[in-house]
């Protein structure tokens, strides 16, 4: 087997506040293979957008950052800054939630897709608005070269994610960081942004990873699945075992919190009791264990280890787990 | 205002270089033996700063003693400074409490009225009510204050619709209270905190200005002195006497950088 | 033109009348008169002089024939200049004022653009907190201390410059232009360096950065429009102040601009010089502030409807 495209190795990521240093990303490791489909899910602030962002180069001035992050064997963090500008875009491009104000309101579609050309083909304004145009077909933009001419706040939701998905294609990423792409949307224009990804990634081979806190997406989307939580990784597996037979106690209350085709109308949802915990006191041993249902007296104690099965597919962070049934 | 807020104010109304300027501009005058209106006939006229014939700034091209005339200059620009801003205080904060309060057609046609005020150019006004109706201190305060409300009445008056759409002051209403005991009871104290800080940026620009007007003689009179009176002197000697200039304008320059660092930081905390 | 042009303008007429009915009664009001200070001046003389001049009309006909004059664009004449006319002062003086206050204003926005981009750029950096000391000590600073304190470190002591006057030398312009912009230069500095500091938190800017482009086009194309937005609110009113001259920095650096008339003007009770002067500020306050509401739609397409 060859290397993966990307290869995440403990990253860590520390972010300057005005209360001190806080640990938002932590020992996070993971591998995305040319092509492969990836999620990220966990709640607001489990950590997953900082880690879409230390991986693009992006991370909030006075973030430190450790670990290691091998792009197609090269060594992101030790690369300069002018190295990461040139790799976002044609390496690696991104996805934000907001389509609203992710957009530039002052400048025009057209300007804003040509840039993407001219700053990384050396492309003239004339030839990088031409493929501009073609690159907003391909998204499914109807009328695209109007669409060149007008500004962020004549379009509508959908239309600005679109634009937002073709702006990221341009220079056409081996990597595609979709974070929250559809959750700003209503629901039928999440499908077909959804559809959309998917059918770009398939014919550029291109490998996405896709930011979510909605396991309904991951399950019709993904191949593979990280459950994140206050900064950690709880569980790893492929998409259809986890969802079936999930072994941390963390993951299968986020499933359980979710209406599924067999909830009954009426029947409450089991919400998940608590908050995440404080960044500045994190709990010593598992992060989980102030809200987890199932816990023992052990789940306190220091030194908790990621834990995998026998082919190494799968694993998890828990030292009691949910029995895997069959 | 919060306890977060009003401590922040607190803490830096008792900004220390500034207490140390009010301090020696209010006793400073008493460690001379010189009055800041005596001529020295014996000694020497714009004669340079010296520490041993006690006039420690020098003396002014009359010969009289720059220490004693910078300090006396001091407490009537920054007096002119603090009761400006009352005057203007006073103004704004009716205008815009009224304003605010009363809401609608009144309201629209008060700040209309506003905004035509701010389209003129006041500098000029003022020094026209300077030059035509006489230099009495007192009409230093009423033109700077008629100058400097607007500013205030806007903030007031949105504040003051801010603090109307709060809940208690429809239980106020309810309770049978005046729009009059409702502005009292209710809206002024919590407009404390925003006036405080305006007021705070105002008194800079007052004390600026009154200097303005003194540099260019619409503003104190002889033998009263201000800052800006002791700076036009001084530049028209700064030739052969430097110091007279150097003196009165660096401790203005002071004042209005200390009073504009407070107003700034205050206005920080409160946001 | 918006709607919103169209409304300044609507409300400029309503300011420009107050200010023009203002001023001219104010200085009817006011004890004194034009011939005053004439000396050796006998009653009959003097009766004549305000004769020709309408002086011994009641005010309404005053007023209404001054109004009736300015619809033509005509000033009237100056009662202390009496072989010219104030549409000949202002004339004369405006290039001179206009002159200087456009260096400065340019200056100010360049200079002050520049100071504030190299601050937000490494906010609470060692840069920022110079430039945000500098802006504190720039607007601290009256004209009327830095102006003279400028001639008496390069003109009396270091004597590279010339101390005032108006001989067509590049020299004679340098040390006014910088007593006027120095103000500008703060507040510009510190505005800028306020909303760059404010915008290069939006989301949009990230999206530039995410697509790779050099940090120069992200501050100079993504974030400069509405970084500019709150300078020009600024600068627009104050360029209307500056091009009509400064009334201390014309008189420190003996300069013939419009400035120094205005107070010569009002001390003489030169009623037409001063209405003229006054009339030309508000004039040009509205001028400015319609070229801003123009610049704000070019800057920000949502304002274009």
């Amino acid at each position: 087997m060859s290397a993966p495209l990307l290869q995440v190795e403990s990253l860590a990521v520390r972010l300057q506040t005005a209360q001190g240093e806080r640990a938002v990303v932590d020992d996070l490791s993971f591998a995305i293979d040319a092509g492969e489909t990836l999620a990220l899910v966990g709640e607001s602030g489990s950590g997953k957008s900082q880690t879409a962002l230390a991986l693009m180069g992006l991370s909030a001035r006075g973030a430190r950052l450790g670990g290691r992050m091998l792009f197609d064997g090269e060594d992101l963090l030790s690369a300069s800054a002018e190295r990461r500008r040139q790799l976002r875009g044609p390496a690696m491009a991104m996805v934000f939630q907001d389509p609203m104000s992710s957009l530039n309101p002052y400048l025009s579609v057209g300007l804003q897709l040509a840039e993407v050309l001219e700053t990384h083909r050396g492309a003239t304004r004339g030839q990088a608005l031409a493929e501009a145009e073609c690159a907003l077909d391909a998204v499914g933009l109807s009328a695209p070269r109007t669409r060149l001419a007008q500004y962020p706040h004549e379009l509508s939701g959908g239309m600005r994610q679109r634009v937002m998905i073709a702006m990221a294609m341009l220079a056409r990423p081996r990597l595609l960081i979709a974070d929250e792409p559809t959750t700003a949307l209503d629901p039928t224009v999440q499908r077909q942004i959804l559809r959309l990804l998917e059918r770009l990634r398939r014919e550029q081979r291109m490998a996405l990873l896709f930011i979510t806190h909605d396991l309904g997406l991951v399950a019709e989307h993904c191949e593979r699945v990280l459950v994140m939580y206050a900064g950690q990784v709880v569980e790893s597996g492929a998409t259809a075992q986890l969802l079936r037979r999930p072994r941390h106690p963390y993951t299968a209350a986020l499933l359980n919190a979710r209406p599924g085709a067999g909830t009954r109308p009426g029947t409450p949802l089991a919400a998940l009791p608590g908050q995440p915990p404080d960044p500045r006191q994190m709990p010593p041993g598992c992060r989980f264990e102030p809200r987890c249902a199932l816990r023992q007296a052990d789940c306190r104690d220091p030194g908790l280890l990621w834990q995998s099965d026998a082919q190494g597919s799968r694993g998890w962070r828990c030292r009691h787990p949910l029995a895997s049934r069959g | 205002m919060s306890a977060r807020s009003s401590r922040a104010i607190r803490r830096a109304l008792v900004s220390a270089p500034l207490a140390l300027l009010l301090l020696f501009v209010l006793i400073g005058p008493l460690l001379t033996s010189w009055s800041f209106d005596a001529i020295d006939f014996d000694g020497a006229w714009s004669a340079a700063p010296s520490l041993h014939d006690s006039h420690w700034f020098g003396t002014d091209a009359l010969g009289r003693d720059l220490f004693a005339r910078t300090l006396i200059g001091g407490r009537i620009s920054l007096l002119v400074g603090i009761v400006g801003t009352l005057v203007s205080l006073l103004i704004g904060v009716t205008y815009g409490a009224i304003a605010g309060m009363l809401g609608g057609r009144i309201d629209a046609l008060m700040m209309r009225a506003v905004d035509i005020l701010y389209a003129l150019p006041f500098l000029f006004l003022v020094i026209l009510l300077m030059v035509l109706f006489g230099r009495h201190l007192l009409l230093v305060f009423v033109a700077i204050g008629c100058v400097n409300w607007l500013d205030m009445a806007r903030i007031v008056r949105g504040e003051t619709l801010a603090i109307k759409q709060r809940e208690y002051i429809a239980a106020a209403r309810i309770n049978g209270l005046t729009t009059f005991s409702i502005l009292r009871r209710h809206v002024l104290p919590n407009l404390l905190g925003t006036v405080v800080v305006y007021a705070t940026l105002t008194v800079p620009q007052v004390v600026l200005m009154e200097s303005f007007l003194s540099f260019l003689g619409l503003g104190v009179q002889a033998p009263a002195t201000s800052w800006g009176a002791l700076i036009s002197d001084g530049a028209r000697d700064m030739e052969t006497a430097p110091w007279a200039l150097v003196f009165p304008g660096t401790f203005l320059i002071v004042t209005l950088l200390l009073l504009n660092r407070l107003g700034e930081r205050l206005r920080k905390s409160l946001a | 033109m918006s709607a919103s042009t169209l409304r300044r303008l609507a409300q400029a007429v309503p300011s420009l009348f107050v200010l023009l009915t203002l001023t001219f009664f104010m200085l009817r009001v006011a004890p004194g008169g034009p011939f005053d200070t004439e000396e050796g001046i006998t009653p009959q003389t003097r009766a004549q002089l305000e004769a020709a001049y309408d002086l011994d009309q009641p005010l309404s006909t005053q007023y209404l024939r001054y109004l009736l004059r300015l619809l033509r664009g005509d000033l009237g004449p100056s009662y202390q200049y009496p072989d010219r006319s104030v549409n000949e002062i202002i004339g004369a003086g405006l290039p001179v004022s206009a002159t200087l206050g456009s260096l400065a204003i340019v200056t100010g926005l360049l200079l002050g653009l520049s100071l504030g981009v190299a601050a937000a750029r490494r906010r609470d950096g060692a840069v920022d907190r110079l430039v945000q000391g500098f802006a504190l000590l720039g607007v601290s600073i009256p004209q009327f201390v830095s102006a003279p304190l400028l001639i008496l470190v390069f003109a009396v002591g270091l004597r590279w410059l010339p101390a005032g006057g108006w001989n067509g030398h590049a020299a004679d312009w340098l040390l006014p232009v910088i007593a006027l912009a120095l103000p500008h230069v703060a507040i510009v500095a510190r505005l800028s360096r306020n909303a760059l500091g404010d915008v290069l938190q939006a989301p949009y800017i990230r999206t530039a950065r995410a697509k790779g482009l050099p940090e120069r086009l992200v501050i100079w194309r993504h974030a400069m429009r509405p970084t500019l937005l709150p300078v020009l609110s600024y600068l627009g009113p104050a360029a209307a102040a500056t091009l009509t001259g400064s009334v201390v920095v014309e008189q420190i650096f003996g300069l013939p601009g419009v400035g120094r008339y205005f107070v010569q003007g009002a001390f003489n009770r030169d009623y037409g010089l001063v209405l003229g002067v006054v009339l030309l500020y508000g004039t040009l306050i509205v001028l400015f502030n319609l070229i801003v509401d123009l610049l704000y739609a070019r800057l920000d397409p949502r304002l274009r409807a």
